[in-house]
């Protein structure tokens, strides 16, 4: 038996062996990144590509910022990273030039000795971009860098690095154009302060910002880049920086690199880094799809069965910077899985049956109006706040002045935030049955396009929930043919104790064009919820908990709630009147005065007692006599 | 058809029907039976099985140690290999595969008390894994295991839950009295085997479903449960035909097999050295916390902690409990001819040991992957256990060898569980015979797939978790009586009390041969 067994174990060992040692007898492909979108996506095409060429790949996706992967590289930790040509003059001690190719060829030969070699270039580059927002300017009137000198001050929002730099920083360009006067905001490298610079424009605190030339917000956000006329700032073309000796070393490298050549144009690449930094998807994810679309790879190769967590938002929430940090942030809570935001009309309903993970919603969706009043709905906690949502009620300037004399109000879908609270205003004010609101799919263009244009034939006004500035009813109030309106009639009521979760809100004057009074309004949170925790069977946590009802929602749990927080970084206190994620709420222990007693409980712990010395008793009674079976009665 | 067989089909089906029709109200039922039983008994079941442990080593280690569970030269039935694999296989089976990757990491990120990604907390979460499936889960198993097995070989009785009871008791109370003292038992111990099987049954098939969609991408649906169901029921019928000598022998021999070679692959293709340097230091902690811990109740800490004590630790003991009256008539069967000291040392001794390495293997590799490597591994259990060990297997060479492995493994698993049950089951519905009929083990057989089949398609696994711990709750009752009488009756052992020179075994063994026959 023992033999037998022995030989068995031994020969799946073997097996086991061989499995184990299969992948080493070749050197594989170490490839790093820098971390931000955009290395990441190129770094994952080399490796998927050399995958598929069959060179076995180890990642390190991202790695570090230039001084430490560079160092990497040299000291043989990684064989191959995509670097810019710009920033490998200025790290090898060199003036960046604005002439890629020379640039490149200089780069080469100072990268020769020290065993580094650049590999054909994707094809585009990455330089800095100085942009503003279309409507900027149009009113200031300026197209290039040099017609900022016609401005008394410019005021920049830029990331700290960009003050830094010896030589191709804001304080050269602004020597180089003879740019005077400027006030300077300054953010953090990464992301997170490109999104910062963006709102600094968006908001207008700043006028013009710094971004590089691929960022997915330039598109997004329909920014203008200024004309770098006088070419001060220098080219940052990307190509693999590759080890020499991995080329020599592993069959095909070179013909992989050399497949990616000019194969990526900026506008390809900046819906790339939009679809990582806005919509949230995975570099691996990104990067396979563009080349299967590009036919350099099979479809569905590379980056493909990873589980995609599912964001649900009511229809009204719109891809915007918040909903962006917010989706990052998700993101870095499920150690990098793609995100699917979709929108739905019961976004806390989708939650609840597990078939989404996260909802992105105002503090309105967690509750129904019943006849009394609002009714906590009670199937989802908020983890985190993600930002405000104001009502703006936005009626024509020649029209009535007040929610008193409408008739009809159009607003956005049904389920969406401005729907639900507009449906909350009128009923506790009253005039539910005066007035008659329109769901519409529209957009708030449209809408507000279709007031004016049937001349306050199809409805009196348009009821919205927005960011306080939102950009496209900044960009109607401009035109002067609206007006925003007072919710005055709930703001005298007693009607915010009753609805405690929107609040009295004001928009200060000259928020918009032609705006020239503060406006009464109201406010909901805009919060990160999970599926309401649901009890189990034994306990709330432990074994009998575990969750193989892979049907059920599972809440986010407090590990992953504590990492998106993080993420988000500083943030307002949830609104007390939405139910907390069980890991905020905070820990309470109820004193009680008197020692807390119960009966029953009492009893029962006297009875097992009891029964425990009559069972002690019982042993030592004498034993029976003889142990045969006693006969069945 | 005797009355326990009688009684506990009518109450199998009422319950059975029970779940399917309002499973709301029946799980709502038996989640308040348990809750409030822990509410106001946490320290009684905490105290009931730390003294199960202290009886097994007082066994072992006192004269009774010297007691063989047969006649005096009688020889072990098994092979001391296929008894190990058989414990196992019975005792804790997918359990061990669900939870090794997954138990050290949850209570590595969130302890009960302290903060955690520490290493503290690294510490502690094997200390509370190995309390949770070591000496005390084995200590339960082998108290029920032992006064049965005693009571079987020793003395030739039916290997019956109330056979202890009906004997050692039968100068305290009346016939009557003891009838139905014994008959309750008896269809207690039923109840809790048939649900807590049906429940496992029903989780494990979950599982096995979960791997199969990971490994061959299979659909993660009704049909899928369905068809995994119905190929066990086919094998486990076929095996149950065999008899335990044949059937359950060579499945168990197989999973230990297939299990071995997992743990080697998880051991040896990981950081081997740091593997065991996590089994070693596990050891030393678990040794200085074993007396702490097995009177730590909690209370001193807020509130909050007693939640953890009660989900977490007192969960495991009574699970162990409810799978009491299985295990144990089981490990009974298999146990004939070892004497107590070699039964409590091989019961409780070595698959602690076992069980101990296999957490260093998989706890302490996650734990290096969380502290020390890329992370990702609490995600992975967090977002769903019963996929842990798939993605855990990522991490290793052979991930699809690994993966198909397991699955086979907990296949072969929930087989041999399902298999070894019904077998208790017709024992004890059979007035103890220990090689029931064929066409009682098929007609058990075909009620607990039906009560799965009922519990996936009703889509109601709350109910099957439910019902495999709350039969516990009653059983508890029937353990301490079983413990009382096998000390009654035990003391006046010849071995134990040499004057008595009459040797009522002899006797007794010819009978136990007479219906083995």
């Amino acid at each position: 038996m023992i033999t037998k067994y022995i030989k068995q174990v031994a020969a799946v060992l073997l097996c086991a062996a061989l499995v184990a040692c299969g992948g080493d007898d070749q050197k594989s492909l170490r490839v790093g990144a820098k971390p931000f979108a955009e290395s990441m996506i190129l770094a994952e095409m080399i490796a998927q590509m050399a995958e598929n060429a069959g060179i076995s790949v180890e990642r390190s996706i991202p790695f570090g910022l230039t001084p430490k992967i560079m160092e990497a590289l040299k000291q043989d930790v990684l064989d191959v990273y995509p670097e810019y040509n710009g920033t490998s003059l200025t790290f090898l001690g060199q003036a960046p030039t604005s002439d890629g190719e020379a640039s490149t060829a200089k780069v080469s030969a100072l990268f020769k000795p020290l065993g580094l070699e650049l590999t054909g270039k994707f094809g585009f580059s990455n330089d800095y971009a100085m942009v503003m927002t279309k409507e900027r300017a149009k009113d200031l009137g300026v197209k290039t860098l040099q017609d900022l000198t016609k401005l008394a001050s410019v005021s920049y929002a830029v990331d700290e690095d960009f003050v830094q730099r010896p030589a191709d920083g804001l304080q050269q360009m602004n020597r180089r154009y003879g740019i005077t006067g400027s006030k300077t905001a300054t953010f953090p490298v990464g992301t997170e302060g490109k999104d910062k610079i963006v709102s600094a424009l968006l908001d207008g605190t700043a006028d013009v910002g710094e971004l590089f030339m691929t960022d997915g917000q330039i598109a997004e956000y329909d920014l203008v880049v200024l004309s770098d006329n006088l070419t001060f700032f220098p080219v940052y073309e990307v190509a693999p920086l590759v080890r020499s000796d991995a080329l020599a070393s592993l069959k095909g490298l070179r013909e992989v690199l050399e497949k990616l050549a000019g194969k990526i144009t900026p506008a390809d690449m900046q819906a790339m880094n939009k679809a990582v930094d806005l919509d949230a998807q995975s570099a691996a994810t990104v990067a396979a799809g563009f080349l299967s679309a590009k036919g350099l790879l099979p479809e569905g190769a590379g980056g493909d069965g990873a589980a995609k967590i599912a964001v649900v938002a009511d229809p009204g929430v719109k891809r915007d910077t918040d909903t962006a940090r917010a989706l990052r942030a998700i993101r870095s809570g499920y150690a990098g899985s793609d995100l699917d935001l979709v929108n739905d009309v019961d976004p806390l309903g989708k939650l609840a049956s597990g078939e989404a993970r996260i909802a992105i919603v105002g503090a309105e969706s967690f509750y129904s109006l019943g006849a009394q009043g609002p009714v906590s709905k009670g199937n989802a906690e908020a983890f985190a706040v993600v930002g405000y949502k104001s009502g703006h009620l936005v009626g024509v300037d020649k029209g009535t002045s007040s929610l008193d004399g409408m008739t009809k109000i159009a607003t956005g879908p049904k389920g969406s935030g401005a729907s639900i609270v507009l449906n909350m205003l009128l009923n506790s004010i009253g005039k539910a049955g005066s007035i008659e609101v329109i769901n519409s799919d529209n957009t708030t263009h449209n809408l507000l396009l279709g007031m004016t244009a049937m001349g306050a034939g199809d409805h009196d006004g348009v009821f919205l929930m927005a960011p306080k500035k939102d950009r496209e009813i900044a960009g109607l109030m401009r035109t002067g043919f609206y007006k925003l309106i007072d919710l005055t009639e709930w703001a005298e009521g007693g009607h915010t104790a009753r609805f405690s979760f929107i609040r009295p809100a004001t928009i200060p004057a000259n928020t918009y064009p032609s705006q020239g009074s503060p406006i009464t309004t109201v406010s909901t949170q805009l919060v990160l919820a999970s599926p309401a925790k649901t009890i189990q069977a034994a306990g709330e946590v432990g074994p009998g908990t575990a969750g193989i009802d892979s049907s059920a929602a599972i809440p986010v749990s407090a590990s992953a709630v504590e990492s998106i927080r993080e993420a988000l970084g500083m943030m307002d206190v949830i609104d007390p009147a939405i139910p907390v994620h069980g890991s905020l709420a905070p820990k309470i222990t109820v004193v009680d005065k008197s020692l807390p007693f119960s009966a029953d409980i009492s009893i029962i712990n006297i009875l097992m007692i009891l029964f425990t010395i009559w069972v002690i008793y019982l042993v030592f009674l004498p034993s029976p006599r003889n142990f045969k079976m006693p006969e069945d009665v | 058809m005797n009355t326990v067989m009688l009684v506990s089909l009518v109450l199998c089906a009422a319950i059975a029907i029970w779940g399917v029709v309002d499973p709301d109200s029946m799980t709502g039922s038996a989640q308040w039976l348990v809750n409030y039983s822990l509410t106001a008994l946490d320290w009684y079941f905490l105290a009931l099985c730390t003294s199960f442990l202290v009886i097994m080593g007082y066994m072992a280690f006192s004269k009774y140690g010297n007691i063989k569970l047969g006649a005096d030269d009688e020889e072990p039935e098994f092979s001391t290999p296929s008894w190990i694999a058989m414990l196992f296989a019975a005792g804790m089976g997918s359990g061990l595969l669900f939870w090794g990757v997954a138990e050290p990491i949850y209570h590595f990120m969130s302890p009960p008390v302290g903060e955690g990604e520490t290493a503290m907390a690294a510490r502690n979460a094997m200390v509370i894994t190995n309390l949770h499936w070591g000496l005390h889960a084995w200590s339960i198993y082998g108290c029920c295991a032992l006064t049965v097995a005693y009571f079987t070989f020793r003395l030739g009785l039916p290997s019956m839950v109330s056979t202890p009871i009906r004997v050692g008791f039968k100068n305290v109370f009346g016939p009557k009295t003891l009838n139905s003292i014994g008959n309750t038992s008896d269809v207690l111990a039923v109840i809790a085997v048939v649900f807590g099987l049906a429940g496992s049954l029903a989780m494990g098939t979950l599982m096995v479903r979960s791997g199969m969609h990971s490994v061959f991408g299979t659909a993660n649906d009704v049909t899928m449960s369905m068809i995994i169901i119905a190929v066990m029921t086919v094998c486990f019928l076929l095996s149950a035909c065999t008899g335990v000598d044949k059937g359950i022998k060579i499945l168990s021999n197989i999973n230990m097999i297939v299990a071995i070679l997992i743990l080697l692959v998880v051991l040896f293709g990981g950081p081997t050295a740091y593997l065991f340097q996590t089994f070693i230091y596990a050891i030393g902690d678990y040794l200085i916390q074993l007396i702490p811990m097995s009177f730590k109740t909690y209370a001193y800490t807020p509130a909050g902690s007693w939640n953890w004590f009660h989900g977490w630790t007192l969960t495991y003991l009574i699970w162990w409990l409810a799978w009491g009256p299985f295990v144990g008539i089981f490990i009974a069967r298999i146990s004939r001819g070892r004497t107590i000291r070699q039964f409590v040392l091989y019961v409780v001794g070595v698959p602690t040991i076992v069980s101990m390495l296999w957490f260093a293997a998989f706890g302490g590799a996650a734990i290096h992957i969380e502290m020390f490597g890329a992370g990702g591994i609490a995600d992975k259990v967090f977002a769903d256990v019963a996929g842990a060990l798939f993605g855990f297997f990522e991490y290793f060479p052979g991930t699809t060898l690994l993966n198909f492995l397991a699955v086979c493994l907990i296949f072969i698993f929930l087989v041999t569980s399902a298999d070894s049950g019904t077998f208790v089951i017709s024992m004890m519905t059979s007035k103890g015979d220990l090689n029931p009929q064929t066409k009682l083990k098929l007609i058990w057989g075909l009620i607990i797939a039906g009560i799965t089949i009922a519990t996936i398609v009703t889509e109601s696994v709350k109910v099957a978790k439910v019902m495999a711990i709350t039969g516990a709750i009653p059983f508890t009752f029937v353990i301490i009586l079983q413990l009382a009488a096998f000390f009654r009756i035990i003391r006046e052992d010849p071995i134990v009390r040499e004057k008595h020179t009459h040797v009522r075994h002899v006797d007794s063994d010819s009978q136990s041969d007479e219906s083995a026959a």
